[in-house]
C-alpha cells in the first residue's frame, strides 16, 4: 500500500526536522507522502519515466527547509491560557471563601492551601500526558480504572453510608468511557448495545459501594455523550433509531428500579414535596430552604427561626451558608465565576475537529458542570442528589485534585488542536463478526 | 483572521478559499485544479500550500477530514468553514474594488490618450 522510497524519506526528513513540535511531524509526513505520490504518478501518466517522475515530484515541492520552517511557525503546542486563568480565579476564591468559612469554624486554610498546589500538580500531569492513550487503550484503561475503584473502595473509610473516596475517584468514569464510544464508533448499533454492556458490567463493580446519586450522574452523563455522538454521526447510524436503542432501555431501566425501590421512590417525592417528611428526609431541605428565603442580597440574613445552621458549612452546604452570611451576592459572584469557565471550555469544545479530542473535552465539561448543577441545587433546597463538591470552590482534597486532573486532560486535548486527525470517513464499514476459513473472526478493535 | 502575511499573497489565500467553497478537496487535487481553471497560469507548490493550508486551519477557516474513497490511499480533505466563507466573501469584495480601481485608472489613460 505504502509507496515510499529512500528520496520521499529523504525530503519529509529534512522538513520536519524543521518543526520543533515532534507530535506533529507524523500528521505533516503522511501529508506530504501522499502529495509527492499524487504528484509522481501525474507525471508518470504524463509519459516520465518512474525515478524521472519520483524527482521532479521532489523538487516541485520546494525546499524543504523553507516549507519545514513555515510549518513550524504554524504547529506549536496551544496552551489555552483563557481556561488556566479562570480555573486559577476560581481556586483562589475557594480559597478565600474556605479562609472566611473555615474561620468561623475554627479550622486552619493550611490544609485547603496543600490541595490547592497538589491539584495544580494534577492538572500539570495531565496537560503533559498524551490524552490520545484514552482512545488507544480503553478496555485496559477502563477496567483498570474499575479495578482500582475498588481497591480504593475497600480501604476506604466509610462516611454518611457510603465509602468516602471512590465518589471522587468515579468523576474520571465519563472521561474513561469517551474511550469505549470512541472505539465503537465504526461498528454501529452493535457498537450501542457494547457501550451498554460496558456500562452494565461497570455499575455490577461498582454496586458494593456506589450511592443512588453515583449511578444516576453517570447514567445520565454517559447518555448525553452517545446521544451527541449518534448525533454528530460519529456511530455511523440512524440517528432515531440510535436515539431508541439508548433512551427506551434507558427509561424502562429507571422505571423498573423506581418502583421496585420503596426508599429511592420516596426520596424523589420528598426532593419535590419536602414537607411530606420535614423530620426526616425533608428536614435539610426545608431548614435550606427557610435559610435562604431570609437572605438579604447583600449582608447577613436572618437564619432559621429554631436557631440552627446547615451542617457541613464548609463542604455541601457552603453555598447555602455563604448565601445567609453575605447575601445573594455570593451566589452571583461564584457561579459567575464557574459559568464563564464551563461556557469558554465549551465553545473550545465544539472547536475541536477530531472526534476523540471533542468526546474527551466534552466529558470533562459535562463531568465538571454536573457537579456545579447538582450542588447548587443542593444548596438551594433540591436535594434529589447528593452534591459531591462545588468544583474548585468547596472544601476537599480529593475532588479537588481529580478536577484539577480533568482540566489538565481538557487542556491537553486543547494543546493539540486539530493535529489530531481521526476524522476518518470508512467508506466500507468494518465488520465485527467476519467468518474466513470457516472460522468467526471477532474484531474488538 | 490574523494570516501571517510572508506566507501569502492575499490573492492565493482567496483562490483557494474559492476552489473549496465548491467541493472538498485534498492538497494535490487544489494545484491540480487551480492550474487546470487558470490554464496554468496558477501554479502553486506544495510548499507554499500546505503551510497555507495548515495556518488557514488553525485559524478555523477550513476544517479538514481524513477519506479513503477508492480504499488506496487515505488522504485528508479540507473543507471550508463558516469563517472561511466570511473571509471570501471580503477577499472577493476587496479584491473587485482593487481591481476596479486598477482598471479605473488603466482605462482613465485611454480615455485621455483617445481626446
Amino acid at each position: 500500500m505504502k509507496e515510499s522510497n529512500n528520496r520521499v524519506q529523504e525530503y519529509i526528513h529534512s522538513v520536519c526536522n524543521q518543526i520543533r513540535w515532534k507530535k506533529s511531524h507524523i500528521y505533516i509526513s503522511n501529508e506530504l507522502e501522499n502529495h509527492i505520490i499524487d504528484q509522481k504518478n501525474a507525471f508518470v501518466s504524463q509519459g516520465l519515466k518512474e525515478d524521472k517522475a519520483l524527482e521532479k515530484a521532489i523538487a516541485e515541492m520546494g525546499d524543504p527547509i523553507g516549507v519545514g520552517t513555515d510549518l513550524d511557525r504554524i504547529h506549536k503546542p496551544k496552551i489555552e491560557w483563557s481556561i488556566i486563568a479562570l480555573t486559577s480565579i476560581a481556586l483562589l476564591l475557594g480559597l478565600v471563601v474556605q479562609f472566611i468559612v473555615l474561620g468561623d469554624t475554627g479550622f486552619s486554610i493550611g490544609k485547603s492551601v496543600f490541595y490547592s498546589i497538589l491539584g495544580i500538580v494534577a492538572m500539570i500531569i495531565a496537560y503533559l500526558t498524551d490524552y490520545t492513550i484514552i482512545g488507544k487503550y480503553p478496555y485496559k484503561l477502563l477496567f483498570g480504572f474499575l479495578a482500582i475503584v475498588f481497591g480504593i473502595a475497600i480501604i476506604s473509610p466509610t462516611y454518611q453510608g457510603s465509602s468516602f473516596y471512590p465518589k471522587f475517584f468515579l468523576l474520571l468514569y465519563p472521561t474513561i468511557f469517551t474511550g469505549i464510544i470512541y472505539l465503537m464508533r465504526d461498528k454501529g448499533y452493535l457498537g450501542i448495545a457494547l457501550c451498554g454492556v460496558l456500562m452494565g458490567i461497570s455499575y455490577i463493580v461498582l454496586l458494593p459501594f456506589a450511592t443512588y446519586s453515583t449511578y444516576v450522574l453517570y447514567t445520565i452523563l454517559s447518555l448525553i455523550l452517545l446521544t451527541f455522538s449518534i448525533l454528530k454521526g460519529w456511530l455511523n447510524i440512524n440517528k432515531i433509531k440510535g436515539m431508541l436503542l439508548i433512551y427506551i432501555p434507558a427509561i424502562v431501566a429507571v422505571t423498573f428500579i423506581l418502583i421496585s425501590n420503596p426508599y429511592l421512590w420516596s426520596r424523589v417525592i420528598n426532593a419535590f414535596n419536602p414537607n411530606l417528611d420535614p423530620m426526616g428526609l425533608g428536614w435539610l431541605s426545608n431548614m435550606t430552604k427557610e435559610i435562604i428565603s431570609n437572605a438579604k442580597f447583600i449582608g447577613e440574613g436572618l437564619g432559621t427561626s429554631s436557631g440552627y445552621m446547615v451542617p457541613d458549612t464548609y463542604t455541601d452546604s457552603l453555598l447555602t451558608y455563604l448565601i445567609h452570611r453575605f447575601g445573594w451576592i455570593s451566589l452571583i459572584l461564584i457561579v459567575s465565576v464557574l459559568a464563564l469557565l464551563m461556557i469558554k471550555s465549551f465553545k473550545l469544545c465544539l472547536k475541536q475537529n477530531s472526534i476523540l479530542g471533542s468526546l474527551v473535552s466534552i466529558s470533562v465539561v459535562l463531568t465538571i458542570s454536573a457537579q456545579i448543577i447538582i450542588y447548587i441545587a443542593y444548596n438551594l433546597g433540591f436535594q434529589l442528589m447528593a452534591p459531591l463538591t462545588l468544583p474548585f470552590i468547596s472544601y476537599g482534597g480529593t475532588g479537588l485534585i481529580i478536577n484539577m486532573f480533568l482540566i489538565g486532560i481538557m487542556l491537553s486535548v486543547f494543546k493539540w488542536g486539530n493535529l489530531v486527525n481521526d476524522n476518518v470517513l470508512v467508506s466500507s464499514t468494518k465488520k465485527f463478526f467476519t467468518i474466513n476459513d470457516g472460522k468467526i473472526i471477532i474484531d474488538l478493535k | 483572521m490574523k494570516i501571517s502575511k510572508n506566507l501569502l499573497s492575499g490573492s492565493t489565500t482567496m483562490l483557494l478559499l474559492k476552489l473549496l467553497d465548491n467541493k472538498d478537496m485534498y492538497g494535490y487535487e487544489m494545484i491540480d485544479e487551480l492550474a487546470k481553471r487558470s490554464d496554468d497560469t496558477f501554479t502553486l507548490k506544495a510548499g507554499t500550500l500546505y503551510p497555507l493550508l495548515h495556518s488557514l486551519e488553525k485559524d478555523g477557516m477550513l476544517i479538514s477530514y481524513e477519506e479513503n474513497p477508492d480504499n488506496s490511499r487515505v488522504r485528508k480533505y479540507y473543507s471550508i468553514h463558516k469563517d472561511g466563507k466570511k473571509l471570501l466573501k471580503e477577499k472577493e469584495k476587496e479584491w473587485k474594488i482593487y481591481s476596479s480601481k486598477i482598471n479605473k485608472v488603466l482605462e482613465g489613460g485611454v480615455k485621455f490618450e483617445g481626446i
